[in-house]
């Protein structure tokens, strides 16, 4: 999902285990919330590890001043 | 009445001597009272002055004319003293001497009434002297301190042990209140005037606590307080008896610290095998499989994972030895804080990966500028991570939030986990402490973690305080950190390169390890070096000769010519062609450090080396050196 507007500091940044419900197997998404408490984007795929998935987040600002 | 009747009852009377003196002072009737008493007979002593009766002393300070006059003109005597028997035996007497008038008021002469109250004189002595052994016992007692003190607290006696324990000699302490003896803590919450309200309802207090001398040093006490009450039952104060504990307790945090020390081994001693388990067997699997890539690929994996996970525990040894020898240092640069944050929450993902737990950071990404070490601070915030990851059930949720407030970056972790208890609330920053039985062992643990997140806020001019509201309700550390003034963005944080690739080198290898030397040999060689091996010192010297090294790894550890030897020969041998020395050693401290540097090494490396750094070290053309 692309950015709908410029994102406002401090973000609320968001990384997030999901289960597979057929095979069982986790996943990791992040999403980044606005400084109000909305989603403001998130991850486009699922990814297998948390460092993968915080390597995709820092492509989207996560860590960036 | 009979006036024979009444005569004979003073005749016959035995207990009290009772008889009459002329004006004079002559004695001029008798009774068996006096005879039994004084030992004279009627018609021995009847015409005689009563003086006879009288000690020299008395006689020579004219007491008895003191009593006549005393009873002429106030019509009434009482003394009690020491009189004398006929045969110069001594009694206490008590003595009633009373005028005797006419009508006229005119003096007839004087009743006496003597009684013998040596028996209870001689209890009063007995009585007298026991209190005295007593006291005298109580003030020789050097190991307790016993003193009184009044209903309100004051102290009013005191004894050579409490002088001795306390320091305060009797004259300075006799008058003041007992609250003196308490810790400051202590006194604002009121203790002293508890511990008397608690004696006063009960009679009795016994407890143990900080008490305090008189030069402010604290030691551990045991004190008991009894109510000490009059004849009639009233409260007159409280005997208080202090002993000093100090020597007790400092025994047993000897006894706790070796416990500790004893659980940290059998800990350590876990924490290696899980690692050097999985190590072997793939070992093992590589040799009954060694033409299969991909097994061997897997293997490979493997051994990567463990020996870091080994490399991990050998760093936190190597903190726990700086932490107790007070050397742990941090430098001293503007640090980030959202960039501390980053690097934590990744060095603390494989962690919250395996448990499944979801993160939330919320950190303004600037502007939370530290002054320290941001090696040490990620350190400390991976270390919160990683024990929230421990001690939370699977698919619980971390948050770590960075805020600033009056001056100083507040970074705190919470967790949906199982929580502290308040009754292990401070130890848990004692090191070697853990948990009961973490959940899940994630990366294992030697329990020093927190130990050493609290030694790196406090190096930092910071704090670290851990709250829970109890027992699985999760928990929370809070870490505060003075902000630097100007609080501004460091310089550009220059961000981690994968290692160039290698500039060709001669290399040469010395380890008196085979198995090490041989995998060092074959690294270099698939960066494409070229290499020699040495597996002992003389042998070094030699091949360094003839195959003129630009880059010599040199273990230090080694029988026959240590690598410090090795180094001093090396640079003494001048071949006409510059070299590097490059230490790889299992000796990290400083002062192995410094010892390396001193010899000639220029590059100073821990096993196990890591590829990136042995690469940019040896592609190093500055001379730059790692010490």
């Amino acid at each position: 999902m692309a950015p709908k507007e410029p994102l406002h500091i401090p973000l609320r940044w968001e990384f997030v285990p999901v289960q597979q419900p057929r095979t069982g197997i986790i996943s990791w998404r992040w999403r980044a919330h606005t400084q109000g408490g909305r989603l403001d984007k998130e991850s486009e795929q699922l990814f297998d590890t948390l460092t993968e998935c915080m390597e995709d987040a820092k492509q989207h600002g996560y860590g960036m001043p | 009445m009979d006036p024979l009747l009444y005569q004979r009852m003073i005749e016959q009377t035995r207990d009290y001597a009772l008889f009459l003196l002329d004006p004079s002072g002559r004695i001029i009737s008798w009774n068996l009272g006096g005879e039994r008493l004084k030992g004279y007979a009627a018609d021995e002593i009847i015409g005689r002055h009563f003086s006879v009766f009288y000690t020299r002393e008395a006689l020579d300070s004219g007491w008895p004319a003191h009593e006549l006059q005393v009873a002429t003109v106030e019509g009434r005597f009482e003394d009690e003293g020491w009189r004398v028997r006929k045969d110069g035996s001594r009694f206490w007497a008590n003595v009633v001497i009373t005028a005797l008038r006419d009508e006229e008021g005119q003096l007839l002469g004087f009743s006496k009434i003597t009684r013998d109250l040596s028996e209870r004189r001689l209890h009063e002595e007995a009585l007298r002297q026991s209190e005295e052994r007593f006291r005298l016992l109580v003030d020789a007692v050097q190991d307790y301190a016993i003193f009184m003190i009044d209903t309100e607290g004051m102290v009013t006696s005191w004894n050579a042990g409490a002088q001795r324990i306390k320091g305060y000699s009797r004259d300075e302490i006799i008058g003041r209140h007992f609250s003196h003896f308490f810790i400051q803590e202590d006194i604002a919450a009121g203790k002293p005037w508890e511990e008397l309200a608690s004696a006063r309802r009960s009679g009795r207090a016994e407890l143990e606590g900080w008490r305090v001398k008189k030069n402010g040093e604290r030691f551990w006490a045991r004190v008991a307080l009894s109510g000490v009450y009059d004849e009639q039952g009233h409260l007159r104060g409280f005997a208080k008896v202090t002993q000093d504990l100090s020597e007790r307790r400092h025994m047993q945090d000897l006894e706790k610290a070796a416990r500790n020390v004893n659980e940290f081994i059998a800990m350590l001693a876990h924490e290696l095998r899980n690692p050097l388990a999985p190590i072997r067997t793939a070992v093992q699997v590589i040799a009954k499989s060694p033409d299969d890539p991909v097994t061997r690929e897997a293997m490979r994996q493997t051994i990567d994972r463990q020996s870091a996970q080994l490399a991990r525990i050998v760093d936190d040894m190597i903190d726990i030895a700086r932490i107790t020898k007070g050397s742990l240092v941090i430098e001293h640069q503007p640090v980030e804080l959202a960039d501390v944050v980053r690097r934590a929450v990744e060095t603390a993902a494989p962690a919250i990966d395996a448990a499944r737990h979801a993160i939330d950071v919320e950190v303004p990404a600037t502007g939370l500028v530290a002054h320290g070490d941001s090696d040490r601070l990620t350190q400390l915030l991976a270390n919160l991570l990683n024990n929230a990851a421990r001690y939370t059930p699977p698919g619980g949720r971390i948050s770590v939030r960075a805020r600033r407030e009056d001056g100083h970056g507040i970074i705190s972790v919470r967790d949906t986990g199982r929580g502290i208890e308040p009754q292990v609330m401070e130890r848990i920053f004692d090191m070697f402490v853990q948990g009961r039985s973490p959940l899940e062992r994630v990366g294992g643990g030697l329990g020093i973690g927190l130990a050493l997140a609290r030694r790196i806020a406090e190096l930092h001019g910071g704090t670290l305080v851990a709250k829970s509201d109890g027992e699985n309700k999760g928990s929370e550390f809070i870490v505060r950190l003075p902000l630097s003034p100007a609080s501004q963005a460091p310089a550009e944080v220059q961000e981690a390169v994968a290692p160039p690739a290698a500039v060709p080198r001669r290399v040469l290898v010395v380890d008196d390890n085979v198995d090490a030397a041989a995998t060092l040999d074959l690294l270099l060689r698939s960066l494409g070096h070229e290499t020699r091996v040495a597996h002992d010192g003389m042998k070094a010297l030699d091949i360094a000769r003839e195959f003129r090294p630009e880059v010599i790894l040199l273990d230090i550890g080694m029988p026959g010519l240590d690598g410090y030897e090795v180094a001093r020969r090396l640079r003494a041998m001048n071949h006409g062609t510059s070299f590097r020395i490059i230490a790889v050693t299992g000796w990290g401290q400083d002062a192995d450090r410094s010892k390396a540097k001193e010899a000639g090494f220029d590059v100073h490396l821990v096993k196990p080396v890591d590829l990136g750094v042995l690469s940019q070290v040896l592609d190093d053309r500055s001379g730059a050196t790692l010490h």
